[in-house]
C-alpha cells in the first residue's frame, strides 16, 4: 500500500484514534461487561440449584406471586385501559382516507396493544415498580448481613431468595399482560364509542378482523422471558450490593435501567427470530 | 481446634489481611481487638467462608475449609454458629440463643 492510496490514510486515521489510554478504557468496559455477564449467570446457577425443603419453596412461590402480580394490577389496569383508549382515538382521526374503512380502528387497536404495548411497555412498567422493589429489598438484606445470616445456617441463601421471585415473575406476567391486552381493547371500544370516533359494530368487527392466533403466542412467549429477565437482574443487582443505604438506592436504579434495555434488546431479537422467516 | 494459616486478602488493590496466622484453642475464649477498619469482620467472614481468601489456610480439625466445595463448605457451616454486629435475622433473640441456633436446628433434623 503506497503513502498516496486512501486506505492507507484511513488506516492512520484509525490508529490515531484509538490511542493506548482510549484502548484501555475500552478494555476495562468490556472486561466490565464480561464480568457482570459471568457473575450474573453463576449467581443464576447458584439460585437454580435442588431446593433442600420444597415445601418452603412453594409457599415463597405463591408469596412472590401474590407480591408482584396482585399488587401490580391497579397500576396495569389504569394504564392499559387509557392508553387502548388513546389508540383508538389516535387511529380513528389519522386514518381519515375514504379508502381505509372505519373497522380499520379497531384493528389497529387490537395489533398494537397484543403486539407491543402490552407486552413490552407494561414490562417495561414492571421493571420499574417490581425490579426496584425485589432490588431494594434483597439489598437491604445484604447490607443488614441477613443474607450473610442465611448462608451461616447453611441456607443457599441464592436459591432461597431469587429462585422463587424469577418463578413468580415468568409465571405471572403474562397472566398480567393478558388483563391488559383486554383492557386495552375494552378502553379503546369505550372511548372510540364515547368521542364518536367509530360505532361500537365498526369497533368490534375490527377486533376481530384477519386475527392471527400465533401473534398471541408469540407476545406470552416475549411476556415469560420479560418475567425472568425483570426479576434475576433486579435480584442479581440486589444481591451484590456492597455499602449502605446509598448503594441499595443505586441498586435499585441500576436493576430498572439494565432490565429495561435488556427488555428492549430481547424484544428486539425475539421479534426478528418470530417475523422474519 | 481452629488453625488459620497466612492467610491474605486484597480487596482490589487494598491489601486488608497480610499474612496473619493464628490457632483457636478448643474450650478457650478469644478476643480478636483491633481498630475500626483493620480487618476484623473480615477475618471471620473468612474463617466460615462468606469470603474467600487470596492465600493461606484456614483448618477446622484436620479439614482444611478453604479447599471445600461451595456445597460442602455450607454443610460444614451448620455446624457453625455465627452473631453478626447487627443481629441480622433474629433480633428478638439473645446472644445466646442466636448462637445456638444451628446447633438447635442440626438436633431437631436428627
Amino acid at each position: 500500500m503506497s503513502v498516496n492510496s486512501p486506505n492507507f490514510s484511513i488506516n492512520f486515521v484509525f490508529l490515531g484514534f484509538f490511542t493506548k489510554r482510549k484502548l484501555i478504557t475500552f478494555a476495562t468496559i468490556i472486561m466490565g461487561f464480561l464480568f457482570h455477564i459471568g457473575r450474573y449467570f453463576l449467581l443464576m446457577k447458584r439460585a437454580f440449584s435442588k431446593p433442600e425443603k420444597l415445601k418452603v419453596y412453594v409457599k415463597q412461590f405463591f408469596f412472590e406471586v401474590d407480591n408482584i402480580g396482585v399488587s401490580s394490577l391497579g397500576i396495569i389496569t389504569i394504564i392499559s385501559f387509557f392508553m387502548g383508549g388513546v389508540i383508538t382515538i389516535q387511529a380513528a382521526f389519522s386514518l381519515t382516507s375514504p379508502l381505509i374503512p372505519l373497522y380499520a380502528v379497531g384493528f389497529t387497536t387490537r395489533e398494537s396493544m397484543i403486539l407491543e404495548f402490552s407486552p413490552t411497555i407494561i414490562s417495561l412498567i414492571l421493571a420499574g415498580k417490581v425490579g426496584g422493589n425485589i432490588a431494594s429489598e434483597i439489598g437491604s438484606m445484604r447490607i443488614s448481613e441477613q443474607i450473610d445470616a442465611l448462608e451461616i445456617m447453611g441456607v443457599n441463601s441464592a436459591s432461597f431468595l431469587i429462585l422463587p421471585k424469577v418463578l413468580a415473575g415468568i409465571f405471572i406476567n403474562p397472566f398480567l399482560i393478558a388483563i391488559s391486552m383486554f383492557l386495552g381493547i375494552f378502553g379503546g371500544y369505550v372511548m372510540g364509542v364515547a368521542t364518536g370516533a367509530c360505532t361500537s359494530y365498526e369497533y368490534i368487527f375490527g377486533i376481530q378482523a384477519f386475527f392471527v392466533p400465533w401473534k398471541l403466542t408469540y407476545s406470552f412467549l416475549k411476556t415469560a422471558i420479560f418475567g425472568g429477565i425483570i426479576t434475576s437482574v433486579a435480584a442479581y443487582h440486589g444481591y451484590y450490593t456492597q455499602g449502605g443505604a446509598l448503594e441499595v438506592g443505586r441498586s435499585s436504579t441500576k436493576a430498572v435501567v439494565y432490565s429495561s434495555i435488556l427488555i428492549l434488546v430481547a424484544n428486539f431479537l425475539i421479534t426478528q427470530i418470530f417475523f422474519v422467516q | 481446634m481452629i488453625e488459620i494459616k497466612h492467610i491474605t486478602k486484597s480487596f482490589g488493590n487494598h491489601k486488608v489481611i497480610d499474612d496473619v496466622s493464628f490457632v483457636l484453642q478448643q474450650g478457650k475464649t478469644n478476643l480478636v481487638i483491633g481498630e475500626s477498619g483493620s480487618g476484623k469482620t473480615t477475618i471471620l467472614k473468612m474463617m466460615v467462608g462468606l469470603h474467600t481468601i487470596d492465600s493461606g489456610q484456614i483448618i477446622y480439625d484436620k479439614v482444611v475449609f478453604n479447599e471445600l466445595n461451595e456445597k460442602q463448605k455450607q454443610d460444614f457451616r451448620k455446624d457453625i454458629g455465627m452473631l453478626f454486629q447487627g443481629g441480622a435475622l433474629f433480633d428478638s433473640m439473645t446472644v445466646e440463643e442466636c448462637l445456638l441456633t444451628s446447633l438447635k436446628k442440626k438436633l431437631m433434623s436428627v
